[in-house]
């Protein structure tokens, strides 16, 4: 088995900067490669709680003692070997950062943590408190997500609600450490909590927002992360981004379990967020689509896993790999599946995609859906779409009459099996329509 | 065979707010990955913390965990307090023990002390009792709420090194370092950088805690719970009650050894 060992050019947390470097480091020409050395094969498998990919073929994990450990894979993610990283156990939240040098920064409610490899033999033997300070710490404020490192140098995390003033509400935080500011930048704020984040290339950047008492589903943010300003902060910002709820994630797709981590990959030339829900084995895949300055898009069922999945890594674009309590796993789409792989909507009515042809005789008869829209205000009416064949018979439009803005549309497939036979793998699929902002130019 | 790091791009430079701190404990010279001549073997140097005597220490198991509060002294229980006056748990402190040991160490990086040591098997108390005494204990199962603390260690008053001159305020926990194996806890206390390594010798029995202050300017004034004391014993210093002054020459490195168990070593049958 083979893992990489030794840094040729890593920084130590307090190793002196570069006078002529960009205050920023984000020139990947600064980081070499490491040597790998022989260890022992090992048939035990590591329990995984979070991932952060080093390279298409080795990530960084946690297992669920807090350890975190090291993988490699083979090109086609299957496992090739793993060991520990580090012995101790941290009390750490399910995401993992990289930092220069193979330094890994996991977060705990109390503080975020930069783990070094200072002698180069392959442990981490030197942890840096970053941060365990904030606003409303003494008052029992905590880091209750993260931490996701940027395309900026930043370590984002997020903090439980606190109002700074007796006036203000209780709001949660997504803030941002950087090496070259002082203090936290707060990024966005949320009246709910936060309880997972993930950040894609093109910064985007979804959040799971904490509603305990909401029974009929899970309320997802979609945002975009401003833009970074190296300059520090002369003052508080006029006006701090607010994280709204932008989709609701149905508890019907996830057989009611919570859904828990969320990942960015890109499959077919665009961004889609992964969400894990070991509960229910499955894994639920979202569109995100930016509508008149307004993020929305369609929730959809995109796998069902023979053991739970807590997190997901994305090696190499479309390439992912799973963890959880029984160590990694490839995800691949089988191709076999029948399943909705996308829901849109046209000027002509509701489009739908499927990763297979549909039995015409079937998917023709009106009967075989049925079109709720939910109001995001309250109530639900039926819609009666026709539905038209594509020629190829993978996509589906059922002609409506026009879809209310503000809505919340459940497109049920109740007798839509592929022509070969195959039944759905989920025949509900669900797709969110807000209202355009008024303040964005039309972009249609 | 060698791979190229994608994810490092969104990497970032040393921390600052540790820096100065960094400078105090000498991270700031090291340097990770500094090209050497294949064949300059580095040079070795004895570890402190190998007993001559009584043979390497355990290998521990070390966790970070939040626990109940379970500090009684007022003065130690000030750290944990909040704003509105609620006492606060012990929060992520590190959990040291080990397999063989009978013992758990809770060192705490609000306070920067040793917390507490925690009996893994019995009260302390119940150790020493005769047979006849422990089934008339059980008898009486409405003293149950009575029985000792199994913490044989429990911090109590203000930080360790507050009577030291150049300490004011509280400590700042910066990190801790691995060192074969062992926790080095890194903090300063007001001008004062100190490093305190612990492990557990003599099959868990005694705790072994390393203090090096970085160039103290005047003798170093270490203070134990008064009740700490008959089981400590210091590689350095001299002992007036409960504080031990150790000379500015040999801050750089002490060591403090507590016994755990409620008898002497010596004297302790084997089990």
């Amino acid at each position: 088995m083979l893992l990489p060992v030794g840094a040729q050019d890593a920084r130590t947390p307090d190793a002196p900067p570069v006078p002529d470097a960009p205050a920023v480091d984000t020139n990947p020409e600064e980081s070499r490669p490491r040597d790998f050395i022989q260890i022992e094969p090992q048939t035990a498998k590591p329990s995984v709680s979070a991932m952060a990919p080093i390279d298409d073929s080795h990530v960084v994990f946690l297992n669920r003692r807090g350890q975190i450990g090291l993988a490699k894979f083979s090109p086609g993610l299957s496992l090739i070997g793993w060991d520990f990283y580090s012995e101790v156990k941290l009390d750490a939240l399910p995401s993992l950062a990289l930092g220069p040098g193979y330094s890994v920064i996991a977060a705990s409610p109390t503080e975020l943590t930069q783990a070094f490899d200072t002698d180069e033999d392959l442990e981490l033997d030197f942890f840096q408190a970053l941060v365990r300070d904030w606003a409303g710490r003494e008052e029992g404020v905590v880091i209750t997500a993260g931490p996701v490192a940027d395309a900026h140098g930043r370590v984002l995390f997020a903090l439980s609600p606190f109002a700074a003033k007796e006036s203000d509400s209780s709001k949660a935080r997504l803030v941002a450490w950087h090496p070259e500011t002082e203090g936290l930048v707060t990024i966005t704020e949320s009246q709910l909590p936060i309880d997972a984040f993930a950040l894609s290339s093109q910064g985007i950047l979804a959040a799971r927002l904490h509603m305990p008492e909401y029974e009929d589903g899970y309320y997802l943010s979609l945002t975009d992360l401003p833009p970074f300003d190296p300059e520090p902060p002369e003052g508080p910002p006029e006006r701090i981004p607010s994280m709204q709820p932008s989709l609701l994630i149905p508890a019907e797709l996830t057989r009611g379990e919570q859904p828990e981590q969320l990942s960015f990959f890109r499959e077919d030339q665009e961004e889609k967020l992964l969400v894990t829900c070991p509960g229910a084995k499955q894994i639920l895949e979202i569109l995100p689509e930016k509508k008149d300055g307004v993020w929305q898009g369609a929730i959809l069922l995109r796998q069902i896993t023979t053991d739970p999945v807590e997190t997901l890594s994305e090696m190499s674009p479309g390439l992912l790999v799973g963890g959880g309590d029984d160590g990694f796993v490839p995800v691949r789409e089988n191709d076999e599946v029948f399943r909705i792989s996308r829901v849109s909507a046209a000027d002509d009515g509701i489009v739908l995609d499927f990763t297979r042809p549909v039995d015409r005789y079937a998917a023709v008869k009106p009967e075989s859906y049925s079109v709720t829209e939910i109001s995001l205000k309250g109530g639900s009416s039926q819609v009666v779409g026709l539905p038209v064949i594509e020629s190829d018979g993978k996509s589906v439009i059922l002609q409506v009459d026009d879809l209310k803005p503000g809505t919340v549309l459940r497109i049920v497939c109740q007798n839509v099996p592929s022509e070969d036979g195959k039944r759905l793998l989920s025949t509900a699929a669900f797709y969110t329509i807000h209202k355009r902002d008024p303040r964005v130019e039309r972009s249609d | 065979m060698k791979f190229s790091t994608r994810s490092l791009s969104n990497s970032f430079r040393c921390p600052r707010p540790g820096r100065l701190v960094a400078i105090l404990f000498g991270l700031a010279s090291v340097t990770v990955g500094q090209e050497e001549p294949e064949d300059a073997a580095p040079p070795v140097e004895p570890d402190p913390t190998v007993d001559l005597v009584s043979g390497p220490p355990l290998d521990l198991d070390i966790s970070r965990r939040s626990l109940t509060n379970f500090l009684t002294d007022p003065v130690a229980l000030i750290p944990y307090q909040t704003p509105s006056g609620e006492t606060q748990d012990l929060e992520e402190v590190f959990t040291i023990g080990s397999v063989k040991g009978r013992y758990a160490v809770f060192w705490d990086p609000v306070s920067c002390r040793v917390v507490g040591a925690l009996d893994l098997v019995n009260p302390p108390e119940e150790e020493e009792k005769a047979p006849e005494d422990n089934e008339r204990e059980n008898q009486e199962t409405d003293k149950e709420h009575e029985r000792p603390s199994p913490y044989v260690l429990s911090a109590e008053g203000a930080f360790p090194f507050a009577g030291s001159l150049g300490a004011f305020g509280n400590p700042e926990y910066f990190g801790f370092r691995m060192i074969n194996g062992k926790p080095q806890f890194l903090y300063t206390h007001g001008s004062l950088a100190i490093e305190e390594r612990l492990w557990l010798d003599r099959e868990g029995k005694e705790l072994k805690q390393l203090f090096s202050v970085r160039d103290p300017q005047n003798d170093v004034l270490l203070t134990l719970p008064e009740t700490w004391r008959a089981r400590a014993e210091a590689s350095a210093g001299t002992w007036d009650d409960n504080v031990l002054s150790v000379p500015k020459e040999d801050a750089s490195e002490f060591v403090v050894t507590y016994r755990l168990t409620n008898t002497e070593p010596d004297t302790e049958p084997d089990n």
